[in-house]
C-alpha cells in the first residue's frame, strides 16, 4: 500500500498493491475520477473524460 | 504464441480477464490503445497471434482491429463483428434480416424526416445515437414537443454522427430487461437489469440499475445466438426485452461488461471468456 496525492484536491490517497497503470480511481475526497499514470512511485493525474464514442 | 488484451483504461473486467489469464499460466501481453503506434505502410510482419479487444473507444477499436487482423491476428471480435455492432443501425438491419424479432426502428437524417417516423411509430418513442453505450442520450420521447426539444438540441449541440436520428418504439417491458453473455456458440449466462428510482427508466447498470440473475431458458438461448448468428464467432453481450408479444432484441455489445454479472449469476464470466479465447487462440 503506497500513497499518492489527488491532483485536484491534494487529498492523500491510498494505493493498494495490486493496482495497475492505466487503472481509474476515484477520489475519496473530491471524487474526481483519476488515472494511475505511475505505481512505484504512486502518481495520479486526471482521467480522461468519457468521449462520446466510448461503450461496451 | 503472442496473445494480448488491447484496452483503452483498466477497468474491472480488464483486470478480472488478466487475472484470469494468469491463473491458467496463460502469457498475456497489454496492448494499450493510446500508446500504439501503427506502421501503415511498412511491412507489416506479424506481432500477435491472437487480441482479445477491450476498447472502449470505438474509433481506436476500429483502427486498432483492422490493422491487426490485417498482420493476420484473430481478433475477438473482429472488425467486421464490431463495425455492426458498434453502430446501432447496422445492428438493427441485421437483426431483422436474420429474423431475430426487434423492436420497429427508423432512422432519420433530418429533423424533417425524424418527425415523419414519430408519426409512424406513435408515442412515446426512444430516440437514440447510433454509436456509444450505457444509455448515453438514449431519451424516451413522450410527445411532440419533447421529441422537438431534443431534435433542436441535437441540430444546435450535436457532432455529425448526433444528427443521425435513430427512432425506435419503445417496449413497455416490465421495469428490467436481459442481458445474455454468448462466448462461442454457448449462452454461459444471463441477467435481470432492473430500473430503479436513480436509473429511472433505463436499465444499464453504469447508470444505477441493478443486476439479478435470469436463467438461461430454452427460448433465450435460442434467441441469443439467433442474434449472433450474422456475426464472427466471438463473445457477445446480447440486450434482449420481454414484450407483450414476445422477447426481442435490441442491441448487442462487442466489448461486454459482466463486473456486475458475475457475482449474481455465480458463473466466472472473465475466465470463460478467457478460456475461449485461449481455445481460438490454439485453433
Amino acid at each position: 500500500m503506497a500513497d499518492a496525492e489527488c491532483p485536484e484536491c491534494a487529498s492523500p490517497i491510498a494505493i493498494a498493491a495490486n493496482t495497475e497503470v492505466g487503472e481509474i480511481l476515484s477520489c475519496p475526497d473530491c471524487g474526481t475520477r483519476l488515472e494511475v499514470r505511475s505505481v512505484a512511485p504512486a502518481k495520479l493525474e486526471k482521467a480522461p473524460g468519457v468521449e462520446e464514442d466510448w461503450g461496451e | 504464441m503472442r496473445l494480448a488484451l488491447c484496452y483503452t483504461i483498466v477497468s474491472v473486467e480488464n483486470k478480472m480477464l488478466l487475472d484470469s489469464a494468469k491463473k491458467r499460466g496463460v502469457g498475456m501481453e497489454r496492448l494499450v490503445d493510446g500508446e500504439a503506434l501503427l506502421a501503415i505502410t511498412g511491412k507489416g510482419k506479424k506481432e500477435y497471434d491472437a487480441i482479445l479487444q477491450r476498447s472502449v473507444s470505438y474509433s481506436r477499436s476500429q483502427a486498432l482491429t483492422y490493422y491487426f487482423e490485417k498482420q493476420g491476428a484473430l481478433l475477438m471480435n473482429s472488425y467486421d463483428a464490431a463495425r455492426i455492432c458498434g453502430d446501432k443501425m447496422l445492428t438493427s438491419i441485421e437483426l431483422a434480416r436474420a429474423g431475430v424479432p426487434t423492436p420497429r426502428t427508423y432512422v432519420a437524417l433530418t429533423p424533417e424526416t425524424a418527425r415523419q417516423a414519430a408519426e409512424k411509430l406513435g408515442f412515446p418513442l426512444v430516440m437514440k445515437p447510433t454509436a456509444g453505450s450505457w444509455a448515453r442520450m438514449v431519451h424516451k420521447i413522450n410527445d411532440r414537443d419533447a421529441l422537438d426539444a431534443a431534435l433542436e438540441s441535437r441540430e444546435e449541440m450535436g457532432s455529425p454522427s448526433q444528427k443521425v436520428y435513430y427512432l425506435q418504439e419503445h417496449v413497455d417491458k416490465p421495469g428490467r430487461d436481459i442481458r445474455a453473455f454468448v462466448v462461442g456458440n454457448e449462452v454461459i449466462a444471463a441477467i435481470y437489469r432492473h430500473s430503479t428510482e436513480k436509473s429511472g427508466w433505463i436499465t444499464n447498470t453504469g447508470r444505477g440499475g441493478t443486476a439479478s440473475n435470469c436463467p438461461v431458458t430454452p427460448e433465450l438461448r435460442e434467441l441469443s445466438l439467433k442474434a449472433v448468428s450474422f456475426l464472427d464467432e466471438g463473445i457477445y453481450g446480447v440486450d434482449l426485452m420481454e414484450s407483450a408479444n414476445g422477447m426481442v432484441v435490441h442491441e448487442v455489445n462487442h466489448t461486454t461488461e459482466f463486473r456486475n454479472s458475475s457475482p449474481v449469476t455465480g458463473v466466472d464470466i472473465g475466465d470463460k471468456m478467457i478460456e475461449y479465447f485461449i481455445k481460438r487462440a490454439k485453433r
